[in-house]
């Protein structure tokens, strides 16, 4: 696939689409969590997850794996993990010489897919020490950078029940989350028949698809979906409305919202929008793209005040209402 | 902008046009209930509103009509832009911001512009033909519209075909009030009543100051209300209940018939008691009421009455009462006469101010009332009438007085002007109503006068005639 050669889009479709059905051999239902987890992982970004336990959030990061056939790591974090736990650390290698050395020994990190389960119970200094990787795909230890092979990903995991003993993700670990999803619950259909897959004598599994490389083609060829000065303008309009200190902020964003969106959102928000467009056929991005993926990209980049925490607001009610507004704003001016 | 293929264009075209007839009717959609509204509104008032009326609202039929016009013509002539037919083609094919992509990724061609807009242009809806080039009918809504404004302004120059109403100030003639003092110096003549008299010099005085000057409506109204006083006085001296008051007891049936206020009856009453064979005594209190209602009487000129009532309150005996009270009948019937007459006067009164205040009568309706007891008599049969259908002024009907009260003032003297009032309805068609004479014209007059001739702008008059209504000398009132 040529990024300069538009024609490609069906490819992209195709393959998008057969790894979607790879994937779903194995996960029963949460279609739009699975396409939004793929959405993420071709535009190259990070994933949080977040649901209760037992909904199938680490069988689908490992089908995923094994469907693009990259090399697959899972932590479980604890708040006794340590950050050379899950970086590596240096080790003294005596190998029978007169001067035993210094080696690398690369932590689970060093991989394609990385699968952090229950993220926020580790401590806030072991969370950071994935700040560098997320962003920069390198680790610096004892002074050295390593970069980690591409394609890199985190797809993380948290537990919104158990808050107990958790520390929260700080705001620059979030941001650095492409999407967050919530897994919900199945629906009666979809329990059903994960219900007797998972209890017969075999059960499926995902077979490679396509590999690493095939998949950073993917992205390349989504960011090259052109668009326009107006999507461009209406994305950069719709972060900006999550911000209480601006003036197209709505009452309710100036009352409960206490930071709005980063620049990473819009960039994510963009991003989502291209590879949706593809998908849907389209050469360029559109306005609905845009709001299709403002909750994924938006919800943990918008930060609640006191007030939202003591009322119950979720960032989730504020920016429905917030795609709501700005669809009625932009289908008047077609008017 | 080279990569958007020209179909694209020339949908954008359509597009546009499509556009300003959708935007033309969301214009009308809004603007025209409040439009009709008004133009219902002024286009009754012009047909059947008052004359004054009727220049504003063919006024405001124009204004309206105008702005629609200019209203209707704007969306034509403002061409849409680029971006919003954009908008408005995606919206129509219900297209993803397709066409609005495609045209603005084509300054900037490439295989990518391109594909949108080939895409775009396939996504395209069939949609109906392209509107006809609707300019030129803009432009001439809009001219249609310029002109009706110009004419809401200019059309009507003409001052003169302007109906003016009648002034409520314009003078009451002479004759109005003749009418009246004839018939008060006819029956005080008859009568050496007090009252009567009083009511003549009333009624001379009214008649000096209307042969001085044709009164207007107010100073009318101050000379009446100074004859009401005088008949008020008169009233008051001969009321019915002290009379009663005082008869009570020693003569009962006449003190009843006092009490009803009828002095006729009460006369009667009075006869019959004095042909009886035992009338009855007053009691020394009584006798103290009579003596003392006596001397009332006897200070407002009401002597016979007042010497009745000295005869009965001295009667010692039932001779000298029936005597008392034979006296006391003979003043009840000159009582009674001058109320007649008193009543009478207020009757007429009162029709005079509701001929001055022209007060809705209705064509055939009796604008001065019948006496009591008198409407079943016909006309010139009532009290102090002469010769039948004579001028008592009972029963005069608004036709009748038509040829009466189209009040033509008399120019007597400097400053006067003659003046026509109708006694009710609408106002005749001629106009104007007022033709002044140009000899000392009070600030009423004036301001009329200015109104004609002075070529003013339709829109100030109203506001010039407050103005003189404003700054007019108020009269003193009663």
């Amino acid at each position: 696939m040529n990024p300069e050669d538009p024609s490609g889009n069906e490819e992209f479709r195709a393959k998008f689409r057969q790894l979607e059905q790879e994937v779903r051999k194995v996960i029963i239902g949460q279609k739009e969590v699975v396409e939004n987890v793929l959405v993420a992982i071709v535009a190259g970004g990070h994933v949080l997850l977040e649901g209760v336990p037992g909904l199938g959030k680490t069988m689908l990061v490992r089908t995923i794996a094994s469907a693009l056939e990259l090399s697959f790591q899972r932590i479980q974090f604890t708040p006794d993990l340590m950050p050379a736990d899950l970086l590596g650390t240096n080790i003294l290698v005596e190998d029978g010489g007169k001067h035993p050395r210094f080696e690398f020994s690369p932590g689970p990190i060093f991989c394609n897919l990385l699968l952090g389960d229950e993220i926020n119970r580790a401590t806030p200094k072991t969370q950071s020490a994935l700040l560098e990787a997320m962003q920069e795909h390198a680790v610096t230890i004892a002074g050295r950078t390593r970069p980690i092979e591409r394609p890199f990903f985190v797809l993380a995991t948290q537990n919104p029940l158990e808050m107990e003993g958790t520390y929260p993700l700080p705001e620059a670990q979030l941001d650095r989350f492409f999407f967050k999803l919530r897994v919900g619950y199945p629906p009666p259909d979809a329990f059903v028949e994960i219900l007797r897959r998972t209890t017969e004598p075999s059960t499926s599994s995902a077979s490679p698809v396509f590999d690493g490389r095939q998949l950073s083609e993917l992205g390349a060829f989504a960011r090259a979906v052109p668009a326009s000065p107006t999507i461009l303008a209406r994305a950069a309009d719709l972060v900006m409305a999550t911000h209480p200190e601006t003036p197209t902020a709505s009452a309710d964003i100036r009352r409960f919202v206490r930071y709005g969106a980063s620049p990473r959102g819009g960039q994510a928000l963009l991003l989502a929008a291209k590879i949706r467009a593809l998908l849907e056929g389209r050469f360029h991005a559109a306005s609905e793209d845009l709001l299709a993926y403002a909750l994924p990209a938006l919800r943990h980049r918008v930060l609640l005040n006191f007030e939202a925490q003591a009322d119950g607001i979720e960032a989730d009610s504020l920016l429905t209402a917030l795609c709501e507004s700005k669809r009625a704003e932009w289908e008047k001016s077609k008017e | 902008m080279t990569a958007a293929p020209p179909e694209l264009w020339s949908a954008l075209r359509n597009a546009g046009h499509r556009l300003r007839v959708r935007r033309t009717a969301r214009a009308v959609k809004r603007s025209l209930p409040a439009t009709t509204t008004l133009a219902v509104i002024a286009v009754a008032i012009g047909l059947f509103g008052p004359p004054v009326f009727q220049h504003p609202a063919r006024a405001t039929i124009l204004a309206v009509a105008a702005i629609l016009a200019v209203r209707l013509a704007i969306p034509f002539l403002i061409r849409p832009g680029i971006e919003e037919s954009a908008h408005s083609l995606d919206r129509e094919s219900s297209l993803p911001d397709s066409v609005t992509a495609a045209l603005e990724l084509s300054p900037n061609p490439g295989p990518w512009a391109s594909a949108v807009a080939v895409d775009a242009c396939s996504r395209l809806r069939p949609l109906p033909a392209p509107a006809p080039e609707l300019r030129t009918v803009g432009l001439g809504l809009c001219v249609v519209g310029v002109l009706l404004a110009v004419a809401a302004v200019w059309l009507p120059p003409k001052s003169q075909q302007i109906p003016i109403p009648p002034d409520p100030t314009g003078t009451i003639s002479l004759d109005t009030v003749e009418a009246v003092v004839s018939d008060w110096e006819r029956f005080s003549s008859k009568s050496d009543n007090p009252a009567s008299a009083a009511l003549a010099e009333a009624a001379s005085e009214l008649k000096t100051a209307m042969e001085g000057n044709p009164l207007g409506r107010e100073e009318a109204l101050v000379a009446i209300a100074k004859v009401e006083d005088r008949l008020k006085a008169d009233a008051d001296s001969a009321s019915s209940d002290e009379l009663a008051s005082a008869l009570a007891g020693s003569a009962a049936s006449v003190a009843q018939a006092l009490d009803a206020g009828d002095w006729k009856k009460a006369a009667a009453e009075a006869e019959a008691m004095a042909r009886a064979e035992n009338p009855s005594l007053p009691t020394a209190e009584q006798s103290s009421a009579m003596n003392a209602l006596a001397n009332k009487l006897e200070a407002a000129g009401q002597n016979s009455l007042a010497r009745a009532l000295r005869a009965m309150a001295r009667a010692s005996n039932t001779e000298q009462a029936a005597k008392a009270m034979q006296s006391l009948s003979e003043a009840l019937s000159d009582a009674s006469s001058a109320s007649q007459v008193l009543e009478l006067a207020r009757m007429q009164l009162a029709a005079t101010r509701e001929a001055m205040g022209d007060a809705g009568a209705t064509p055939g309706q009796d604008l001065v009332p019948k006496l009591p007891g008198a409407e079943n008599q016909p006309p010139g049969s009532g009290a102090g009438s002469d010769s039948p259908g004579s001028s008592s002024g009972i029963s005069e009907t608004l036709s009748e007085l038509d040829v009466l009260l189209p009040l033509q003032g008399i120019p007597t003297g400097a400053g006067e002007s003659s003046a026509e009032i109708l006694p009710s309805g609408a106002p005749r068609a001629e106009s104007p109503t007022v033709q002044p004479t140009g000899a000392s014209p009070g600030p009423g007059s004036l301001s009329r006068e200015a109104i004609e001739e002075e070529n003013l702008p339709l829109a100030h008059r109203t506001t010039i005639r407050r103005y003189f209504d404003a700054i007019r000398p108020q009269p003193a009132t009663p």
